[in-house]
């Protein structure tokens, strides 16, 4: 339900590039019957693909190159792309397109020779999708690398899902004709094992490429499969996980010598849910388990298994006969106990699924172990990195650096790709990793000085000669200011100071108190040695009813682009703002004005402890704890960039940041009465790519272009999730996160932004509907503020809001009344099939509630307002009945006037039963003076069309008639978007874009590949235009 | 769909508690009794993935012990009404469990039990009995678990054929089986069309001819070959959604009639039916291919007067592909699943009839809370 807002609807189409050379790729042209004027439908016959410009996807595999011109790369499989990032730089390179829509699942990779060469191979798969590339990687003249791709064989379909491959090893493939030839195993989900053969052309031979079947495991259906060459030769094991929870562990051997053999070797039933993921280990040297397979499961649980003997098995048909049946046991255990024999060790840690795991290193044996999950954890046995949002870690890859070191990356459903370098066992744990513990001794001879700021609440620091000490004589708080000129400024009734700041540009004193109050006094007119009570200018419930706990001056050089003296406040409601603060004339009294331009809210709190702006990068930098954790957080990147378990936040301690864009900082406190230092030369992780919500999209809108100062308008991309967030992505930038704004309680159903872009409206479950206002604002490139919330008018719990359309109203406005703004109609509708108007009286920041009606007992889905020429005549709404209702308002004329008067109830006119389900996507578009066209798309998989006539001008009666097309798409249509053809009043033509097929999850970019899978529709009128050849 | 976006007590949940259903979706076999007229003249039943078992519980009530629900109880209430009662006793639609209720029905003649009913449900998960029903626990995806089945509807009579040269005795197989979902869709998708496979292949073994088939599916990529390869076995192909699913959900059902093995093809359960299985192509009615003009159009006007238009399908392209008719079951005047519905304030919330099956995590959650934390609480 990924619907975008109507007034976005061209510049959408523009954006997905879809080229006007589809005038020559239409096929047919019919002339139909429909009643009121001639309607051609014309069935494209080619569909180009749009371009997708930027794309966040989940990141659903992740692999390590290592080439000669970077040590590594990193790839990493987005939807049906293929990214490549230099690891080292943490840069992205380039991206390549791999399959058609099937989301990549598994890379492999090959170098030759190992990590030096500028050749590397990757196998990749998706579902029943498989391709082979390979990479040459070179430096540019400025020692960037460059990338080219090259697909040995583009993408090929087997029958059935791949679940895991590997390369052959070269010396078993190379027939002495060199490094042209690739021969990797894949197995598929019903335990069968391909080869795939590809021969490079050369001079004695021309290109070859063979995909077929060598043999058949246990038949079963599984979840998970994973591969490995074991003992340098021509022996493949294969551990399956079945959908029942059984781990089997399997060989293939196929050597000329020995002729081939499967032989089942381990047969595992501990597991009390499917098998998500597997690995099996190296061959330790010592020990006397040699060899461990770790299987994570349903079940919650990491299992690792004994499989040091893969001599003995109970032999297996060969595979003439159709695979091996022996395990047609059929008949499960009617007991079902789980039988754990075999089993070494199991660990549980994750909060929930877990999907897949890594051996990381083995030394002396024993195994470190890191497993990832749908919680959006990486564990490391106890140690947990979480560097993602929402759910799901889905991708993982491991590269060894040296004998004892790695790097892991995770790539999560939120698009996020991180790298870090875990500590590990037998690791000292001072060099190597990027996080130092140091006892007191040591400090002293490692650091010069870490620095300290005072608690605020005691004193806040300005000036040299000034400061400034809070007083509590006789229970009321005086402030005073200059030790050696003392000047008293008597406080507010109440006011219990927890935060102050000096502006010393404007000689104003800034405090913050205790029940989320600020107030600002002016002591530009003040003498030495008195004492004064001058009234500042109080803002109440700055941060809700809770402590500020922090107010810092925004830097000149950061605020500057805005031209205005701008604060940042912290408080115990677990928020940061920002606010403008200046001089405002009123009632004819030059006063100070606060305005806060945006609110934010860190992931960790309530309590914000501190602020600081890195000088080399510009980011805003927020650090206080998180249950035991102190958490220091980039506001501007949204990343985590230090996690230190101190014990919590009853302690002593200090931050101070390294400011030199590194992300680093020192952190010292008390735990148990032992000091401690934590000393960081650079982030935990690194942020490779930045992510998205990681949850189902469920609303999203784009934004028109919003003038700035600069010659680059901005446009962004606003998303509402089923985690109850709006991120605001910067759309020129690669899909950068701007804002996560966090208010709402229920997912997001609706998003619209006005035509100005300066409102963001956004509607959710229980009755919530928001509007957001942005603006200029440092740090965070736009700031958004929460300006309204509409009030509920039902006392029902579970009342969602489906949907909602806005018009702009425009009043004869006061031209002294400057910026001017209109007010908005909003139009929403219920899921106990109510519908209500409001108008949002923009200056006041209220809502007012013009009328209301009721449609039936059906759930509305969908709103959009109805103009016949330029007037507004009513709305059309449609629900999951499948029938697309029509409201006339009796009095279309009133809707721009002054004054809204409350009008009677809202009834519907019309009525069709056009589709047979839920009613998906809705639009309307002008067709002519007199006529619009409704389409509508619906879970019946038809698209149809309805055009809409007023039968009088002087009173509102619609008629219509529509055209189904039933069967346009294989299942549910969700968007059905008319996009203008050429440009004009009234288009002659459009193309309508429509998105069916299935429903995925946190992809940004699913309406846009869904363009070009789906059919694509052209309609003309009037009949009698030739139609383009 | 999370927690978030909406409350799962629905309509349809309230009103499974309160006739006394295990699970809601005993709502969604009923609507499609009521659109396709499932259980006529079926006495001999297959339901695979059943448990918790409320489409069971359906097949008991209504082959066994011959309740009507839905809108077909409303019919006959109706006719009941009109030709006996002038006094008029008010029943509750569906409530006909209660003793004195039933003694009344059978007096009316409402109650009609089958003769020679054989229900046989098989899941991997321990069941709850159910009256009249045989309840096997097995795997569907294993060959012997049809031997099994035979045996279960021919305790007597069963003889082991090692050569499967196939007594077809059933008259519908259905199958709600759906995999636990991951969150990536098309690894769902595949999961569940795997799943439907797997129902398809026992169903080919035991079906008689002219019998019924009903399996869940995803819409999603690829559905349209599932279709094109049901359309070979069947002669008739339909995409059900009841009105009891939601509209948000990616469910359907495939209601497949009138089994019709395609001559010269041979079931061979070594070569099961799947995704790429060659499987030979029906023949395109002639009639049918005149109606299209020569730009592969046709159009109709209804009755209401919305007109038609439909499209050749590519066959000529790709004959593996097909969209079968999509048709919502369950009458516009049902309760609405996705609908929020105003309560009186002084409802009583009634308790699930059967809590559900032993998940996967169960053993995890108990440790948990022997350690006494929260479980299975992610993150936002």
């Amino acid at each position: 339900m990924n619907n975008i807002s109507q007034n976005t609807s061209t510049r959408l189409a523009s954006h997905l590039s879809i080229s006007p050379s589809h005038h020559n790729a239409v096929r047919e042209w019919l002339t139909s019957s429909f009643p009121l004027v001639q309607l051609n439908v014309a069935f494209m016959d080619e569909i180009t693909v749009p371009k997708v410009e930027s794309a966040l996807n989940p990141v659903t595999a992740l692999a390590f190159l290592a080439l000669s011109t970077s040590k590594p790369y990193l790839l990493a499989g987005e939807g049906q792309f293929l990214k490549v990032f230099d690891y080292k730089r943490g840069t992205f390179i380039r991206t390549e397109q791999i399959f058609d829509s099937q989301a990549i699942y598994g890379i492999v990779c090959r170098s030759l020779p190992e990590d030096a060469g500028h050749n590397g191979t990757c196998l990749i798969w998706g579902g029943r999708s498989i391709c082979l590339i390979s990479i040459e990687a070179d430096l540019n003249i400025n020692g960037k690398p460059l990338v080219k791709v090259h697909q040995h064989m583009p993408e090929v379909l087997w029958d059935d899902w791949i679940l895991d491959a590997c390369f052959r090893h070269p010396n078993i493939t190379d027939s002495g004709s060199g490094k042209n030839t690739v021969e990797a195993i894949l197995v598929t989900a019903h335990n069968d094992l391909l080869c795939l053969k590809f021969v490079e052309k050369s001079a004695e031979t021309r290109e070859t490429r063979s995909l077929y079947r060598i043999a058949s495991g246990p038949n079963s259906i599984l979840y998970s499969a994973h591969m490995l060459l074991a003992d340098a030769g021509p022996r493949l094991l294969v551990a399956a996980g079945t959908v029942f929870g059984e781990v089997l562990l399997w060989s293939f051997t196929s050597d000329p010598s020995v002729s081939r053999e499967i032989k089942l070797h381990y047969r595992f039933t501990g597991h009390e849910g499917s098998v998500f993921g597997f690995r099996i280990s190296e061959v330790a040297q010592t020990g006397a388990v040699k060899r461990i397979l770790a299987s994570c499961s349903d079940d919650r649980t990491i299992k690792t298994w004994d499989i040091s003997d893969t001599s003995s098995s109970e032999k297996v048909k060969p595979l003439s006969d159709g695979g091996l049946n022996n395990s047609e046991a059929g008949l499960l255990d009617e007991t079902n106990e789980v039988d754990s024999t075999g089993c070494l060790a199991m660990i549980m840690g994750h909060a929930s699924r877990i999907w897949g795991l890594r051996f990381l290193i083995q030394k002396d044996g024993c195994w470190d172990l890191i497993s990832y999950g749908e919680d959006s954890t990486a564990q490391i046995w106890r140690t947990t990195h979480s560097s993602h949002s929402g759910k799901n870690v889905w991708a993982m890859a491991v590269f060894r650096e040296s004998g004892i070191e790695c790097i892991v990356a995770t790539g999560g459903a939120d698009g996020c790709i991180t790298a870090y370098k875990p500590l590990l066992h037998g690791m000292p744990t001072r060099t190597g990793a990027w996080t130092s513990q140091y006892t007191m001794d040591e400090v002293s001879k490692t650091f010069q000085t870490t620095s300290s700021e005072p608690s605020p609440t005691q004193a806040g620091k300005a000036k040299s000669i000034t400061e400034t000490f809070f007083d509590s004589l006789k229970g009321s708080w005086k402030l005073t200011r200059n030790l050696d000129s003392l000047i008293r400024y008597f406080l507010q009734p109440k006011f219990i100071v927890t935060s102050s700041c000096f502006l010393d540009t404007e000689d104003w004193i800034i405090l913050g108190s205790r029940n989320g109050d600020i107030a600002i006094y002016d002591l530009t007119h003040t003498t030495p040695n008195s004492a004064v009570d001058v009234t500042p200018d109080c803002f109440q419930r700055i941060h809700g009813e809770d402590a500020i706990t922090l107010i810092q001056i925004v830097p000149r050089d950061v605020s500057k682009l805005t031209g205005r003296i701008a604060i940042l406040t912290a408080g115990q409601d677990g928020k940061w703002a920002i606010h403008h603060v200046f001089h405002k004339l009123q009632d004819s009294k030059l006063c100070v004005t606060l305005q806060t331009i945006h609110v934010g809210m860190p992931p960790f709190g309530p309590n914000i402890e501190g602020a600081c702006v890195d000088p080399t990068s510009k980011d805003l930098l927020l650090w206080g704890f998180r249950s035991k954790q102190f958490i220091v957080w980039n506001e501007s990147q949204k990343t985590e960039v230090m996690t230190v378990d101190c014990g919590g936040a009853h302690r002593n301690y200090a931050y101070a940041h390294r400011n030199d864009g590194s992300g680093g900082g020192n952190f010292v406190y008390t735990k148990a009465s032992i000091c401690h230092v934590l000393s960081q030369t650079q982030a935990s992780h690194q942020v490779i790519q930045h992510g998205g919500h990681g949850r189902e999209i469920k609303a999203m809108a784009l934004s028109p272009a919003i003038k700035t100062g600069d010659d680059v308008d901005l446009r962004f991309v606003a998303t509402g999730a089923e985690d109850t967030a709006i991120r605001i992505f910067d759309l020129n930038a690669r899909l950068k996160c701007l804002s996560i704004v966090t208010k709402h309680t229920t997912g997001i159903q609706q998003l619209r932004w006005s035509s100005n872009g300066q409102l963001l409206f956004s509607a959710a479950g229980c009755e919530e509907f928001l509007v957001w206002r942005l603006q200029s604002a440092p740090f965070v490139t736009f700031g958004i503020v929460c300006e309204a919330q509409c009030p509920t008018v039902t006392e029902e719990v579970d009342l969602r809001i489906m949907n909602f359309a806005t018009e702009e109203i425009h009043s004869t406005h006061d031209p002294d009344d400057v910026p001017y703004e209109p007010d908005y109609l909003l139009s929403k509708v219920y899921s106990d099939s109510s519908i209500r108007l409001f108008r949002y009286h923009t200056g006041r920041e209220s809502f007012e509630l013009l009328t209301e009606g009721s449609y039936t007992t059906y759930c509305l889905t969908q709103a959009a307002y109805l103009h016949i020429g330029e007037t507004l005549n009513g709305l059309c709404t449609a629900s999951t009945d499948g029938h697309p209702a029509l409201w006339p308002h009796a009095n279309p004329l009133s809707w721009h006037s002054e004054d809204l008067p409350r009008s009677p109830p809202l009834h519907w006119s019309t009525r069709t039963g056009i589709h047979q389900s839920s009613v998906k996507a809705l639009d309307s578009v002008t067709i002519s003076e007199s006529e619009t066209l409704i389409v509508t798309g619906g879970d019946d998989g038809a698209v149809a069309f309805t055009r809409v006539g007023i039968h009088s001008p002087s009173e509102v009666v619609f008629e219509a008639a529509s055209l189904l097309i039933p069967g346009a798409h294989a299942s549910a249509v969700f968007i059905g978007k008319p996009t203008s053809d050429r440009q004009g009043e009234n288009p002659e033509g459009f193309i309508l874009a429509n998105v069916g097929n299935e429903r995925s999850g946190s992809t940004r970019r699913k309406w846009e590949r869904r363009v070009s899978q789906s059919v694509g529709w052209r309609m003309f009128t009037p009949p009698s235009q030739t139609p383009v050849p | 769909m999370g927690k978030s976006s909406k409350d799962k007590r629905d309509a349809y949940y309230r009103l499974a508690k309160e006739q006394g259903w295990r699970a809601r979706s005993a709502f969604k076999l009923i609507q499609l009794d009521e659109q396709f007229d499932l259980f006529s003249g079926v006495t001999r039943v297959v339901d695979l993935c059943a448990a918790p078992g409320s489409w069971s519980q359906v097949l008991s009530r209504v082959l066994i012990k011959g309740e009507s629900f839905g809108r077909r109880a409303w019919d006959e209430k109706q006719k009941r009404e009109g030709e006996a009662l002038p006094g008029g006793v008010e029943e509750k639609e569906g409530d006909g469990h209660r003793d004195g209720e039933e003694e009344k029905q059978v007096k009316l003649g409402e109650l009609r039990p089958r003769k020679d009913v054989k229900i046989v449900a098989v899941d991997l998960q321990p069941m709850a009995s159910l009256e009249g029903i045989t309840s096997l626990k097995g795997d569907i995806t294993t060959p012997s678990t049809v031997t099994r089945i035979l045996q279960a509807l021919d305790p007597d009579t069963y003889v082991n054929d090692a050569e499967d040269s196939g007594s077809h005795p059933v008259d519908l197989v259905l199958s709600d089986g759906a995999p636990d979902v991951t969150g990536l869709h098309d690894l769902d998708i595949y999961i569940q069309s795997q799943l439907l496979y797997s129902a398809l292949n026992l169903a080919l073994r035991i079906l008689k001819p002219g019998g019924k088939f009903v399996a869940k599916v995803f819409r999603g990529k690829d559905v349209d070959l599932i279709y094109a390869q049901l359309r070979c076995f069947f002669t008739s192909v339909h995409c059900a959604k009841p009105r009891s699913s939601r509209a948000s959900s990616l469910e359907a059902f495939v209601v497949c009639e009138g089994f019709n093995i395609p001559k010269g093809y041979k079931v061979d359960p070594k070569r099961p039916v799947g995704l790429g299985a060659q499987v030979p192509v029906p023949k395109k009615k002639q009639k049918d291919i005149q109606s299209f003009d020569g730009g592969g159009q046709r159009r109709t006007v209804r009755e209401d007067g919305v007109s038609v238009l439909d499209l050749e399908s590519d066959e000529e392209e790709d004959k593996n592909r097909w969209i079968a008719p999509f048709v919502a079951c369950g009458d516009l005047s049902a309760w609405d699943a996705d609908a929020t519905y105003h309560l009186p304030k002084d409802r009583v919330s009634l308790d699930p009839v059967q809590p559900p099956t032993a998940p996967p995590y169960k053993r995890a959650l108990e440790l948990r809370r022997q350690q006494g934390g929260l479980y299975g609480k992610t993150s936002k």
